[in-house]
């Protein structure tokens, strides 16, 4: 088990996540997209917006990758079964810590449940498990995280 | 054994424990938000109060699980028993009896001109009926994760 595969396959993890989003969103599964969200949180620009949350989707897919390998070094083990439910973790807390903690605290174009109408709004507040763009958003992102998770875990045993 | 996998373990479950509470308040079992309740001790605005209540709780998760450690609760079901007398410990003295006493911004007698959370009072009956038995669960199941991940790297 290593630090490195871990981080292997946060990267890989990472754009199977992006395209699956990508993916869910064409069907029209759910209107959500996630680095969307987060390039707005430094540019009004749409298209500015999309291609500079896509990087740092993947930064933040990296980071993630060293927290769960911090996991598996702590408990001496990693595996495809460990990073999968982690990944459920991961996934419920992108739906709930990150776009109900976060956002209110840094995104500046993104409303919140106790944000007033006093100035306009991008974005739509996410809501609990981002639900407000969707009601089948949560059965895609948590699945989505999920496959992340697994991959992390397998390439850091694999590696 | 090293500490390491309690505190992992700790980490863990403080954010289980924190999803889950979120679900149970969307469920209307509760009107506890822990971090606004924790985090309005040290700041007015609300998003700051979250992000830092929030940081609070999960650091709070991972130094609790140290204490796991010297209890030598190193099994699922021991962490589980231990979990329980954490959250009955939770329940009954450190929400209501020790965080009023430092909390600035809690509606007491007195002090309800500043006040932006309410006083959780006895059991916490303040946010609800079930808010003690939801946190006793949660705390269950906190050490469940705490001792399971300490058997998981023996």
């Amino acid at each position: 088990m290593t630090v490195l595969g871990a981080l292997a396959g946060a990267f890989v993890g990472t754009l199977v996540l992006t395209s699956a989003l990508r993916l869910a969103s064409a069907l029209r599964w759910t209107r959500i997209d996630i680095p969307f969200l987060l390039g707005t949180m430094f540019t009004a620009n749409r298209t500015r917006a999309k291609w500079l949350g896509y990087v740092l989707h993947a930064l933040a897919g990296l980071v993630f990758g060293l927290l769960y390998a911090g996991i598996f070094v702590a408990l001496g083990r990693s595996g495809w079964l460990l990073g999968a439910l982690l990944g459920v973790l991961h996934g419920l807390i992108a739906g709930t810590a990150i776009v109900g903690i976060l956002f209110p605290l840094a995104h500046t174009r993104v409303g919140s449940a106790s944000s007033g109408a006093d100035r306009p709004a991008l974005l739509e507040p996410p809501g609990f498990l981002m639900l407000n763009y969707g009601r089948m958003t949560p059965v895609v992102t948590v699945p989505a995280h999920v496959l992340y998770g697994t991959l992390v875990g397998g390439f850091a045993s694999l590696l | 054994m090293t500490v390491a996998p309690f505190l992992a373990g700790g980490f863990v479950g403080a954010l289980v424990m924190a999803v889950a509470l979120e679900g149970a308040a969307q469920a209307r079992l509760t009107r506890l938000d822990l971090p606004l309740f924790l985090g309005t001790a040290f700041h007015r605005g609300r998003a700051q109060a979250r992000a830092s209540g929030y940081t609070l709780h999960v650091g709070l998760g991972i130094g609790f699980a140290a204490a796991y450690d010297v209890l030598g609760a190193d099994g699922w079901g021991s962490g589980a028993l231990v979990g329980i007398g954490h959250g009955a410990l939770a329940v009954t003295v450190l929400l209501p009896v020790l965080v009023p006493v430092l909390h600035p911004r809690m509606a007491l007698a007195g002090g309800g001109e500043r006040a932006l959370v309410e006083a959780p009072g006895m059991l916490l009956r303040g946010y609800g009926w079930w808010t003690a038995p939801v946190l006793v669960a949660l705390h269950a199941a906190y050490g469940c994760l705490v001792g399971g991940f300490a058997s998981l790297s023996s």
